[in-house]
């Protein structure tokens, strides 16, 4: 499906919805850009509690700090991009190597010579040991040079384990096939029977919060769905006629790939990323309600909900907030439905 | 079909609900912000369960809470004291009317046996083990049943309450096969090891380790006034007024001696707004620590004050800064004082606490009219001064900060603040101490983190500023174990390394000093070298925020925890 | 499945199930507080009953030796050649050990032990507080990892002899530089005598141990949880099961129908309502129209029923969660048979709508939902811990958060074998379902 097409089918609904993802969007760079000359919210603890529409300096009113409330949901939008977006495309993408890995390699489908996989192991091995003594050698090297020189090594080790041609291949080698698609599902069984949120939880009892290990770890929570779909879409489309017409012909995986695959696939990862991204909006507010969350400094718009929540008579932080969180996780899932329904009407194996 | 399933489902879930509609009882509900989880009196793990323990158990002494005074409780009075050169001697004798909840008597051997188990060896007593590690000895007298000794090495003034502050166990019920009875005390503590060994001991820990010591209603009984009735894990706790409690007989020194409700419930509501919801639906008598946004709107509204007197005593919690005077960046006392001019005392009690919290300069309460040091100036919120104190300590203001070379290396002056994930008010200030380093240029890093994880970092001194509080009290002021140099090693209390010799001097004399006029003086001169050094920069005292039921008569609210006297309140029907 | 494949799916599943309990055990006892006592965790925060440091310490080192927590916590470590050197000069336990350790790894042996000895003769003569100045200072030295200034500058400041010869020491001892062989990782061999083989051996005889906070046994502990949890999810799915069905048939049936357009978009909000803002709502509602908290006092004994005024709430928020996502889906896929072949034939056939949508797309339309509903059931533990924190019911997400943060690493594990084997019923029973279903899928 093209974009023509696509536009052609999209209602007024999801045109909104899509506005207002573009407004969110444009509001979290805004605020990137501000954060990034060092403007921070400014605190005026006297000025605290303004209602809306008194003051044209704070028109949606401040908060118990006295920072204003447009500002700070600005910023909200920033964090919530932030910690919706790129993770996900992040897990999106590790799932689709996954899913597609597996699915296509199999159990049997990557091999590699014993020779090699020994050689690499031994490297890593002695490497892994000699790395305290390496990091004691070069300690008072500066970091740009430590930096590029791990970069150098991991590189080699890579070129070592993975080349086509090595220096062992003339001779006739053992192979042994490594279960990739076994391991996957082994994978994901054992990280899908922990609930995420006691996961985060144990998280926090080792490293303290900050936007980016809560990036990280959304990334490593949510590649799941996405790994799965595209393996059981995959599993599915190599039984194809084309995809083995295309298999026959040589065509390079590459192409294969962003030619036969992904046009199925990605109906489905995109209503799967509108969904999950507009459940991690809602996340960050259950977290702040359940006293785990981002550092003081980091405005969300979950954090203002939950704190004010013990009383009503400050309704603007209740109202504004909420009407920010529901009208994103709104756009996003009538996005996801619409997707879901053309994916659906679109797909090559209907 | 549709419709009828529809109807009778919602029918079904009113009809449930409805079945369990309530009616009144005259009982005192409180509410708890987390189950007390062990009612074992040796390894109870949190506030709430001590709350509970003390209505089920008692010590010798107790502190009245209505005016801070120690009064005797099992004891028929305070200890008699002898001293001599490196012991001192408290002999106390048990009320003639105290009894077991099986009728039995209260005698000395019950006591000595409660000491005996606070160092036994094999059981969670570790925590005892610290506290009464000063207790020598306990003589029993041959010819009183009731009267005993307790031998302590050297002397602190604070050994007149912290030698009746144990739980007195009733030994028919800890040891009916009486282990410990056989052995003395002293034995106890000096074959500490070689007795941990033996098949006695071990049977004896397992018995003591027991679930049921913990929890069993049938089991959780003492010589206090109440017992445990019920307990529904993670949501309620029933305790009910022993019948004939023998208290009630008792004559001389009674001020302690009291117990008006009938019947208490506890409700088990771990969310802040989940209480206040209860609160607000008449559902429970008494909250404390009320949401501040809660308390004043509440106190606000004419309905509420109908149903409830709001109340907000000043409460011995300390909310203070700590620095760590071992990193390099901190070392120099100057940098310290330069930050401590970063804190608007004012604007975070006025704004953040809603004007309820108690500013203060130093670890002693402004109430203690005799120890705190009222002449000493509250450090104002100066930048500049701030500033000049960071030159002084030879830091050079450049472009990207401030700089200075520390053992050869030129450093950037950047920090990190720890707290307590969840907590609003350390959030708050946080963000307001963070902005106000910014504005000189210093930039400050806020950590959030759990608990334990901030014990972590400060026993093993990987941290630069943290907020934490500190819980206080009027009648000890043995800051040895706190603040003295010693202190700061491996698994010491003194996490920021403070202290001069000076300081230690001063921290052993005031340790010592009885008389209030020289112990005022010496405490003074602590807040002024405090103040100095600024390791740990004190905020304010914090003020509890209650609210109680008009139904309640007799309320005492006090500045010990838990902040309310719950024995004292009488209910109408 | 014959005999032989179902033992290796067996044997598979008990390997994963080995080393997830493993990597939990070994995580949980690397918690911040796993080894402090009860009740000495915030030993710095009341001023009252405090100790000195070595008592704590030493009550702290008792505690470890009772709990066998100073054993090496499994069979091999790993450490750094110059750490195990710097044994020779100071026991791993003393306060002086980081300062030797430090020395060892950045100067070598021979120099530190030269240093250590000078420094001892020099206490001899010095005063106390030189004594603790100087060891507070090279503990610094060797936290900071600094140059070693604030030492020789204290040194010379005390101009006394012995100053001036431990000076020199100090000097030469930051001359040297140590062999770069001290930094290599050397195995250490912990034999049996380890935290991990104690435990397994209890795991492997069906001990999961007690609690630690309150020695409960952990199956009762758990088992209590479980059946809270249980009746909550179960109250929970049972009603979101009821409503959704019957609300996905009606809107299948009327699509055109104002009431179903206003019902979808009702179902997308609710769908987008953060948890705890429905929890409280419901709270708040509850309380509003009267109902009063659980009042265990009232009951007499033996005549309590399980269903609590908070189980029932708990309950329904837990449906008010299920009901959009699960209506929706199967919505979804009801509608989804309508352009399917077959449906279009029976609806040429002559039957009617309703009679086609469940004779014909309903069965269709319950094999995806039944993959949907087992991820709902697998995914229901950690959703409702936002229930459990409302309406203060002590359910399995509850007890698993208090565990992890008191370190009761007995229930910890306890609780993961418990999902683990949760997850692999409820996999098992979705395959079973679907393969009575639809005939065609056989298990892969």
């Amino acid at each position: 499906m093209d974009i023509r097409q696509l536009a052609e089918r999209i209602s007024g609904k999801e045109k909104l919805a899509l506005a207002w993802l573009f407004l969110f969007t444009a509001a979290a760079v805004i605020a990137q850009v501000q954060v990034g000359q060092g403007q921070q919210l400014l605190a005026t603890p006297e000025a605290a509690y303004l209602p809306p529409f008194v003051s044209m300096d704070h028109p949606l009113g401040t908060d118990q700090l006295g920072r204003d409330v447009f500002l700070y949901l600005l910023h909200g939008c920033r964090t919530s991009w932030l910690l919706a977006i790129p993770p996900l495309l992040g897990a999106t993408a590790m799932g689709i190597v996954a899913g597609t890995g597996a699915a296509l390699l199999g159990n049997t489908g990557l091999r590699i010579s014993v020779t090699r996989l020994l050689a690499g192991g031994m490297a890593l091995t002695v490497l892994v040991y000699l790395l305290p003594v390496i990091k004691f050698w070069w300690q008072d090297w500066p970091t740009y040079l430590q930096i590029a020189l791990s970069a150098a090594g991991a590189l080699v080790l890579l070129r070592l384990l993975f080349s086509a041609k090595g220096p062992e291949n003339k001779k006739k080698r053992k192979e042994i096939a490594l279960p990739v698609d076994e391991a996957l599902q082994k994978l994901i069984g054992v990280w899908a029977s922990f609930p995420k949120l006691l996961l985060l939880l144990l998280l926090t009892l080792f490293t303290p919060f900050s936007v980016v290990s809560l990036m990280v770890w959304i990334a490593v929570t949510y590649w799941i769905l996405p790994a799965r779909v595209a393996r059981a879409m995959v599993l599915q489309l190599r039984q194809e006629p084309y995809y083995e017409t295309a298999q026959a012909l040589g065509i390079p995986f590459w192409r294969t790939f962003t030619h036969y695959l992904w046009p199925s696939l990605q109906g489905t990862l995109l209503t799967n990323f509108c969904f999950a991204a507009s459940g991690l909006l809602g996340i960050g507010s259950t977290l702040a309600y359940l006293g785990i969350g981002l550092p003081a400094d980091v405005p969300s718009w979950g954090k203002m909900l939950a704190t004010a929540r013990f009383s009503l008579e400050a309704w603007w932080l209740i109202a504004f907030p909420a009407l920010f969180l529901l009208t994103s996780i709104f756009s996003l899932q009538s996005l996801g439905h619409f997707f879901s329904s053309t994916s659906r009407s679109n797909s090559v194996t209907k | 079909m549709k419709k009828n399933c529809a109807i009778s489902l919602s029918f079904f879930f009113i009809w449930l609900l409805s079945c369990s509609s309530p009616t009144q009882h005259p009982s005192i509900r409180v509410r708890l912000a987390q189950d007390p989880e062990s009612l074992h009196p040796l390894s109870y793990g949190n506030a709430t369960a001590l709350q509970l323990l003390n209505l089920v158990y008692q010590s010798l002494l107790t502190v009245d809470i209505k005016d801070n005074s120690i009064q005797p409780l099992l004891a028929a009075g305070l200890p008699t004291v002898r001293r001599d050169d490196s012991s001192s001697y408290f002999t106390y004798q048990i009320r003639p009317e105290a009894r077991w909840s099986n009728g039995s008597r209260v005698t000395a051997a019950d006591v000595a046996f409660s000491l005996k188990l606070l160092h036994s060896p094999l059981l969670d007593n570790d925590r005892w083990r610290a506290q009464y590690s000063f207790i020598q000895n306990i003589q029993l007298s041959e010819d009183n049943p009731a009267v005993f000794t307790i031998v302590c090495s050297g002397y602190t003034p604070e050994m007149n309450l912290m030698t009746g502050d144990f739980f007195v166990l009733p030994a028919y019920q800890f040891d009916p096969k009486g282990v410990l009875a056989s052995v003395p005390y002293s034995v106890i503590r000096q074959k500490f090891d070689s007795l941990a060994q033996t098949p006695a001991f071990k049977a004896y820990a397992s018995f003591i380790n027991h679930p049921a010591l913990a929890r069993d209603t049938a089991l959780v009984k003492g010589s206090g006034p109440y017992q445990l009735t019920s307990w529904a894990s993670g949501q309620a706790l029933v305790l009910d007024k022993k019948p004939g409690w023998w208290a009630e007989k008792a004559t001389t020194n009674r001020q302690a001696l009291y117990a008006n409700p009938s019947r208490l419930v506890f409700q088990v509501i771990p969310d802040q707004a989940a209480a206040v919801l209860a609160l607000k639906a008449r559902q429970v008598d008494l909250v404390d620590n009320l949401p501040l946004v809660a308390y004043q709107e509440m106190r606000k509204d004419q309905q509420y004050q109908a149903w409830y007197n709001f109340y907000s005593p000043s409460s011995y919690d300390l909310v203070f800064l700590g620095q760590n005077g071992r990193h390099p960046f901190l070392q120099d006392k100057q940098t310290r004082q330069a930050l401590a001019y970063l804190v608007n005392i004012p604007q975070v009690i006025n704004h953040l606490q809603g004007g309820l919290a108690t500013p203060t300069v130093g670890l002693v309460h402004p109430q203690e009219k005799d120890y705190y040091h009222g002449k000493l100036a509250p450090l104002p919120y100066d930048p500049g001064k701030a500033k000049a104190l960071l030159a002084a300590a030879g830091w050079r203001q450049t472009g990207s900060g401030w700089q200075k070379s520390i053992h050869g290396k030129p450093q950037t002056l950047a920090l990190e603040l720890l707290h307590r994930a969840g907590n609003t008010d350390f959030e708050n200030f946080a963000l307001l101490f963070q902005q106000n380093a910014r504005a000189i240029g210093v930039p400050i890093t806020l950590k959030a983190m759990e608990s334990s994880q901030i014990t972590d970092r400060l026993q093993s001194k990987e941290f630069d500023l943290y907020l934490r509080t500190l819980v206080g009290n009027p009648f000890s002021y043995n800051l040895i174990p706190m603040l003295h140099t010693s202190n700061s090693a491996q698994g010491g209390a003194n996490v920021t390394s403070f202290g001069t010799p000076e300081t230690d001097r001063l921290l052993e004399q005031i340790a010592r000093e009885e008389r209030k006029a020289e112990k005022g003086i010496l405490l003074k001169q602590l807040q002024e070298k405090m103040r100095e050094e600024s390791n740990l920069v004190f905020l304010y005292f914090q003020q509890n925020k209650l609210a109680i039921s008009k139904q309640i008569d007799s309320v005492v609210v006090s500045s010990l925890k838990p902040g309310y006297d719950l024995l004292r309140f009488t209910k109408q029907e | 499945m014959s005999l032989p494949t179902w033992s290796l799916q067996a044997l598979k599943f008990l390997v994963t199930l080995w080393l997830t309990i493993s990597c939990v055990f070994v995580v949980s006892r690397l918690l911040p507080n796993a080894n402090t006592p009860l009740g000495l965790a915030d030993a710095d925060l009341a001023v009252y009953g405090l100790s000195d440091a070595a008592t704590l310490e030493r009550v702290k080192a008792d505690y470890r030796q009772r709990r066998g927590y100073h054993l090496p916590l499994f069979y091999v470590g790993l450490g750094a050649r110059g750490s195990g050197l710097a044994e020779q000069l100071e026991s791993p336990g003393s306060p002086d050990y980081p300062w030797a350790e430090a020395a060892v790894l950045r100067h070598g042996l021979e120099p530190t032990r030269q240093f250590r000895t000078q420094w001892h003769a020099w206490e001899q003569q010095a005063s106390p507080e030189e004594r603790s100045t100087l060891r507070s200072r090279l503990l610094t030295w060797a936290q900071a990892a600094e140059t070693g200034q604030a030492v020789a500058s204290f040194l010379q400041e005390s101009a006394t002899s012995a100053s001036k010869t431990l000076l020199a020491s100090w000097n030469a001892l930051l001359q040297k530089r140590a062999p770069l062989h001290y930094h290599l990782p050397v195995l250490q061999w912990h034999g049996t005598d380890n935290l991990y083989h104690t435990w397994l051996g209890k795991i492997l005889q069906g001990d999961l141990g007690a609690s630690t906070l309150d020695y409960q046994p952990v199956l009762s502990k758990i088992g209590e949880a479980v059946g809270l949890s249980a009746m909550l999810g179960c109250l929970g799915l049972a009603t979101a099961l009821l409503v959704s069905y019957l609300a996905g048939m009606h809107l299948a049936q009327h699509p055109a129908s104002l009431f179903a357009a206003v019902g979808r978009h009702f179902l997308y909000l609710l769908d987008s309502i953060p948890a705890f803002v429905i929890t409280l709502g419901v709270f708040g509602l509850y309380l509003l129209l009267g109902g009063a908290l659980d009042s265990p006092y009232l009951a007499a004994p033996g005549e309590s029923s399980p269903f609590t005024p908070s189980l029932l709430l708990g309950g329904l928020c837990v449906a008010l969660f299920l009901v959009p996502h699960l209506t929706l889906q199967f919505y979804g896929t009801l509608v989804h048979q309508n352009s399917q072949l077959y449906y279009r034939t029976a609806l040429a056939k002559g039957l009617s709508s309703a009679t086609v949508l469940r004779r014909h797309a309903l069965p269709n339309a319950l094999i995806p939902s039944l993959t949907l509903l087992s991820e709902v059931i697998i995914g229901l533990i950690s959703g409702v811990l936002v229930v459990e924190v409302t309406f203060s019911l002590p359910g399995l997400g509850s007890l698993l958060v208090k565990s992890i943060l008191a370190a009761d690493y007995p229930t910890v594990v306890g609780i993961t074998l418990l999902l683990l084997l949760f997850r692999l019923g409820v996999t098992q029973l979705t395959d079973l379902a679907l393969a009575l279903a639809d005939p065609r899928i056989k298990s892969v």
